[in-house]
């Protein structure tokens, strides 16, 4: 058995603490080993944010080559997990402000034009078949989730979604645990309040 | 809707687990007699519930094929010392 192989079977026994430590030590398949581990779960996470696959895959890249360049700084302290998704987050926050002052465009600046105004462009998906229900579902979750404040919607992202601990959320937002919970209770109930008014204007 | 943003932090757990569907069954019974004689309560839990079980159901987005080796692209563009 090479040693890469042999390297492999060995990393893929070791917890993502441990693949870590051995990246920091200069074994460079171990970051093969991190990417395998969370591609899926961060393209899952940020998709939530960028609504758009290409702009997800940047962040997921974006977000691994942030792990690759900092790997010195990662202490055990932290769970790897926790330490990788809140360098997504952070990620995540910045290209969403971003793209909120891209949103809104000035067609004309002339405050003294009363008929002058700034027009909000929103990104309008045209379905194609009446017939994909479950589709709509979906794009509705995904757009009312999108509608929530962000305190809100990072914390059930990373519950409802992501399927994190309270402690691991705690700690990725820097949010006292209640704050979490909270969060999560205020944020499940807006979404539904969200869900009835979508489904109120259908029905007009 | 009322939101009760002053509740007991053990109310407050019952709630999450009960929409998470993670409530043991003596806790379930409890958590529901309450549910029961609370409407404002109730109707939090049932949106908590109906919320919970729709994310739970949103398809799971999973890197496209080739990504390693796009990432890997972009890791020797970024990372060569120039």
């Amino acid at each position: 058995m090479n040693t890469v192989t042999n390297n492999s079977v060995n990393l893929q026994s070791l917890s993502d603490e441990d693949v870590m430590e051995q990246l920091q030590a200069g074994n460079m398949h171990a970051f093969d080993i991190l990417v395998s581990r969370f591609k899926d779960r961060l393209h899952n996470f940020l998709f939530r944010y960028t609504h758009n696959h290409e702009d997800c895959e940047d962040l997921v890249q974006e977000t691994f080559l942030r792990v690759f360049k900092s790997r010195q700084s990662y202490t055990r302290i932290a769970k790897l997990s926790t330490w990788i998704y809140t360098i997504a987050l952070n990620l995540a926050k910045s290209m969403y402000k971003k793209k909120q002052r891209m949103s809104t465009v000035s067609m004309h600046a002339d405050p003294s034009d009363p008929d002058d105004f700034e027009i909000a462009i929103e990104d309008t998906t045209i379905l194609q078949d009446e017939q994909l229900h479950q589709k709509i579902c979906v794009e509705q979750l995904e757009k009312a989730l999108h509608t929530l404040n962000d305190d809100f919607k990072e914390a059930i992202i990373l519950r409802d979604i992501q399927q994190l601990t309270y402690e691991e959320i705690s700690e990725i937002t820097g949010s006292a645990m209640g704050t979490v919970k909270s969060r999560i209770n205020r944020g499940r109930i807006q979404l539904q309040e969200i869900l009835e008014e979508y489904s109120l204007q259908e029905t007009f | 809707m009322t939101i009760y943003t002053d509740y007991d932090q053990v109310i407050t757990d019952y709630l999450l687990d009960y929409c998470e569907e993670s409530l043991d069954d003596t806790e379930l019974t409890v958590f529901t007699e309450l549910l029961s004689i609370e409407p404002g309560l109730r109707r939090e839990a049932q949106s908590g519930l109906f919320i919970c079980r729709k994310l739970k159901s949103l398809p799971q987005i999973k890197a496209a094929p080739g990504f390693e080796m796009r990432l890997k692209n972009r890791m020797k563009k970024e990372l060569v010392p120039k």
